[in-house]
């Protein structure tokens, strides 16, 4: 079955300073404008076993094996498993957790699953900005060329169910902390981040 | 595969353009505004 027009999955990445979209492993970063490519860690799984495997001979994603760029079908199935993270139900590398969402272009082999895809390529598409980051959203989707807005206030609802609220810092400017090491709007250093009330 | 469940099919799909942003433009460097002495 040969397909004309790329699929569109959902999937999240985690924001990596000083602009850039990372796996949520942090072991992968899509560069700006190069679509990815999938390669295989070449092993594969029989039931709940983890086995070695000589994939080489064929470009990934495999149908045994758990390689690929992952996406979900559908944005609600995405949200929760934001939700997930931030309730703890899930880890993230260092614990560092500051999440973009959005839809993504999948092409090349991709393997459909029942609810989502593991794909040979891929490039977002369009991208959701989460609180943490809300000022960069139009410098990110400039870097990336693609559309990045602040996330509706929908989803905003979906995924803040069990988020726990942290400490509020600021900068010495007084604007919230972004964690991306720099005040956004006025450029200050985190090194003068305080936090409220000291 | 828990996270999206069980795999049900392959499909290739070759789109006739790759749906990546060209590179960015490059930063035009204005005129330098101080000219030269006569």
């Amino acid at each position: 079955m040969i397909v004309r027009e790329p699929i569109v999955g959902w999937r999240q990445w985690n924001f990596m300073y000083p602009h850039f979209l990372a796996n949520l492993g942090n072991d992968t970063i899509y560069v700006p404008r190069e679509k990815i490519e999938a390669h295989c860690e070449q092993y594969s799984t029989i039931g709940t076993l983890v086995h070695r495997k000589d994939h080489s001979e064929q470009p990934a994603p495999h149908l045994t094996c758990m390689c690929g760029i992952y996406a979900y079908k559908e944005k609600p199935r995405l949200l929760r498993e934001i939700r997930n993270i931030y309730s703890g139900l899930r880890l993230v590398a260092n614990n560092r957790y500051v999440p973009i969402y959005g839809q993504i272009n999948l092409w090349g082999k991709v393997i459909e699953h029942e609810d989502g895809y593991r794909a040979q390529f891929g490039y977002p598409k369009r991208l959701w900005c989460t609180p943490a980051i809300e000022p960069l959203a139009g410098w990110i989707g400039y870097v990336y060329g693609v559309p990045c807005e602040v996330m509706p206030s929908g989803d905003d609802e979906e995924i803040k169910i069990n988020s726990p609220r942290s400490i509020i810092t600021k900068y010495a400017c007084g604007q919230i902390y972004y964690h991306v090491g720099f005040c956004p709007k006025c450029f200050v250093l985190d090194i003068k981040a305080r936090r409220k009330g000291k | 595969m828990s996270q999206i469940g069980d795999p049900l099919r392959i499909i290739e799909v070759e789109p006739l353009e790759e749906p990546v942003p060209e590179k960015e433009v490059p930063f035009e460097q204005p005129a330098d505004p101080v000219k030269e002495p006569a």
